[in-house]
């Protein structure tokens, strides 16, 4: 008889043993079971303007492998035919003009004040453009079918005055490579890239997604030989802020305009300072001080802040 | 009775599915997504070997100070031997060095130092010592002295930090009498040489060997070939995509757009530039330094490990801990022969030591030597600077002035004098807040009036 009250109070032990280790395993279960990816997709609904600027496409695309063009003797032809300008060209890639009639630069439609003046100007991505304030430049980058962002080999920036005339520009090239990449690799979901960027406090709430689009761009970019050029997603957040996620490893950096602008006055500062004799003038009849004293008042006035140029390159 | 026989089928139940619960809740395991793997793939290795803590984690002198000399041994890889039966030692009691303790009086006695190459963090001891008892005491430690003193109770065994105001950590030794009795042999056994203290930067002391009597070496070496796509996996994620250019200053550039792989020679400089302020951090912000510490040791060995790349091939050549910032998240190993260090004449193509540096925990750059030295010749003897000509050298020196010099050490500095070989070249190295400078024949000549004083070279 003794056994058997000892055995229903064993029962009622394990039960409430039992109850405990059950609801154990049904939390382990449960925390597995959350999604956040789901939650921040709707997070951002909420909180992020803009989402309809992400693209669906590409799914899958290769690297890009294209290198620094060498302008061939034709190319400079046609640079010198070019109205209204002195051009020199800097190691046989870097192309500076300046104007010399006031070529009025309207910002409503940069397109248009471009095309008249730039050699092959439909190169470059006309319409999304960054501004660098403090210098008063427009950055445009070049497109190989995808735009090639911020690559200081491949870019055209005009340099414009207090007047709203475009004063000079800037312009380099890149070519395919003539081997490309045959792997396609899949790439990052855009809209996690959002989620990212959004994850990690880079896009704030109440942020507006003002562009994304599919293109290249790369942290290393070797100035001889060929470049790697990983597919890449480009996120412009305010009108302001640029990032780059890496839409292979997913990595994400950012660019500011200003440094941009900096890194191409350091290239043709290296120019000045240590290699004058790769500096040639399309126009014969400017002689080398001349066109030494334009590149360093050029220098001066990328150095100048806030977009007050009082030394603005004149005739 | 059937009520009694389904009570027992409910109890059988109800204990089975305990046990199952049980265990399934034990062997339960968190499938969580390896996020991670954005790490280099590092498949590829180098033809290098593997290392550990404990054998990165040596001392570079070990001096006994004894009835009032200062000596230590005449071949220096038995401080090595000596240094393993150390850190075989059992400790315990460790505590935090009071002011009052007063070392200084007891230094006048008979004691052991063993001074290490860089400070590390106080956490490293447990990798050095087998105690089961680890200091939690968060400071750091350059040198360890060792008293041999049957009398002493307390501080038996000193973890010195090299600032002045740090803190000192003390511990007992188990056994000390077995101790002392063993470092009596030792003493009677081995053949010393005398060396000379001089104070530099921050009152601290460096031992300077007084008639040095080190052997030049020569080695065959073989080299890495770069272009190959299975050495390039080791750094880059995706080889095929991998270009070169040549570098403006020279050598060659590797890159497939986020990483670059500068090669000069011998020597190699990789940086991977997509680990910037947006890469997510494997650490959490404010974590204790000493814990940053151990994970940059953990993190960086594992690194190298991973391809193989201890470039070593004969026993006498060994890498060693040289240099820690924990602030800046840089690590730095540097090769040594017979517990010599090397030092390389130029820093821009270091191929004497493997440098990693961290950004929040992600490896940001890395360089290292290509070279691995194989056989070894011995080269003919030169005369170096004694003690005292150094010390005399750099007093008279408008270059160096004892009180900005961190550290003297002796060792060999690794040049190519002929396209075969590399030569070892027994040389004295100072140390100042610029790094490691090696003093060269023409320095002294340029001084004048003590050519004689290196010998010819």
């Amino acid at each position: 008889m003794q056994w058997g009250q000892i055995k229903t109070l064993f029962i009622l032990c394990f039960l409430i043993l039992d109850i405990f280790l059950l609801q154990q395993f049904i939390n382990n279960q449960d925390t597995v079971s959350v999604l956040p990816e789901l939650e921040f997709e709707d997070n951002l609904q909420g909180n992020i303007e803009g989402l309809d600027n992400i693209p669906e496409e590409p799914a899958e695309a290769p690297m890009l492998h294209a290198q620094r063009k060498e302008l061939s003797e034709e190319d400079l032809d046609a640079i010198n035919e070019l109205p209204n300008q002195d051009t020199i060209v800097l190691d046989n890639h870097m192309i500076v003009s300046r104007l010399n009639e006031q070529a009025a630069f309207n910002t409503d439609n940069v397109g248009e004040s471009i095309t008249d003046n730039v050699w092959n100007a439909d190169n470059y991505d006309l319409e999304n453009y960054a501004y660098d304030q403090k210098t008063n430049t427009y950055i445009f980058f070049q497109k190989l079918d995808q735009p090639i962002f911020f690559n200081i080999s491949g870019t055209l920036m005009v340099h414009v005055n207090e007047a709203g005339n475009m004063a000079y520009y800037v312009q380099t090239i890149l070519e395919k490579a003539e081997e490309q990449p045959e792997e396609e690799y899949s790439l990052a979901n855009p809209t996690q890239v959002i989620a990212d960027l959004y994850r990690r406090g880079n896009i704030e709430s109440g942020s507006t997604i003002s562009n994304m689009e599919f293109g290249y761009f790369n942290l290393l970019q070797l100035p001889n030989g060929v470049q790697v050029l990983p597919p890449t997603w480009g996120v412009e957040v305010n009108d302001s802020d640029y990032y780059y996620a890496n839409a292979v490893e997913g990595h994400i950096s950012t660019r500011n305009e200003n440094d941009f602008v900096m890194d191409m006055k350091e290239d043709i500062q290296d120019f000045v300072l240590n290699d004058t004799g790769a500096i040639q003038s399309l126009d014969s009849d400017w002689e080398e001080d001349s066109i030494i004293r334009f590149l360093n008042q050029l220098l001066e006035n990328m150095e100048l802040t806030d977009g007050v140029n009082k030394n603005d390159v004149s005739v | 009775m059937k009520f009694e026989l389904v009570k027992t089928i409910i109890l059988t139940f109800l204990v089975g599915l305990s046990f199952l619960l049980t265990f399934a809740i034990w062997n339960y395991d968190r499938s969580f997504d390896t996020a991670d793997n954005t790490d280099q793939s590092t498949e590829a290795v180098l033809k290098g070997a593997e290392e550990n803590k404990e054998s990165l984690l040596e001392p570079y002198q070990m001096v006994f100070h004894r009835d009032g000399t200062i000596v230590g041994f005449a071949e220096k890889e038995k401080e090595l031997d000596t240094f393993q039966y150390v850190s075989q030692l059992h400790l315990y009691d460790f505590r935090m060095l009071d002011d009052n303790d007063s070392s200084g009086e007891s230094e006048s006695g008979n004691y052991v130092e063993i001074i290490f190459p860089t400070s590390m963090p106080s956490s490293y001891i447990r990798e050095i010592f087998s105690s089961d008892e680890p200091s939690e005491i968060d400071t750091e430690f350059k040198s360890i002295k060792l008293f041999l003193d049957q009398n002493r109770e307390t501080s038996q065994i000193i973890f010195e930090n090299s600032d002045p105001y740090g803190i000192d950590i003390r511990a007992n030794i188990q056994n000390l009498p077995q101790v002392i009795k063993h470092f009596d042999e030792v003493f009677t056994e081995g053949e010393f040489i005398t060396y000379l203290p001089v104070e530099v930067r921050n009152d601290q002391t460096v031992y300077l060997p007084q008639d040095p009597n080190i052997k030049g070496k020569q080695f065959r070496y073989t080299t890495i070939n770069t272009d190959s796509e299975t050495f390039q996996s080791i750094f880059f994620l995706n080889p095929q995509d991998v270009q070169s250019s040549p570098n403006p200053e020279g050598g060659q550039t590797y890159s497939d757009g986020s990483r670059g792989m500068l090669v000069r020679r011998y020597f190699m400089e990789f940086t991977d530039y997509s680990t910037n302020e947006f890469s997510q951090s494997n650490q959490s912000e404010g974590m204790p330094l000493q814990s940053i510490g151990d994970q940059l040791l953990t993190n960086s060995i594992e690194h190298i490990n991973s391809h193989n790349g201890w470039l070593k091939d004969e026993d006498q050549i060994e890498y060693r801990l040289y240099d820690l910032d924990v602030s800046s998240e840089e690590i730095e190993y540097r090769m040594t022969y017979n517990n010599y260090p090397v030092f390389s004449l130029n820093s821009s193509q270091d191929i004497a030591t493997m440098s990693l540096e961290y950004l929040n925990g992600k490896l940001f750059k890395y360089s290292r030597p290509l070279m691995i030295l194989t056989q070894s010749y011995d080269r003919s003897d030169k005369k170096l600077m004694t003690a005292d000509e150094l010390v005399s050298f750099l007093e008279e020196s408008e270059h160096y002035s004892l009180d900005r010099i961190l550290n003297i050490q002796l060792g060999y500095r690794i040049e190519q004098q002929a396209a075969q070989v590399f030569d070892l070249i027994p040389t004295w190295s100072v140390q100042t807040y610029n790094g490691w400078q090696v003093i060269t024949k023409s320095m002294v000549i340029n001084q004048g009036g003590q050519t004689n004083a290196m010998g010819t070279n």
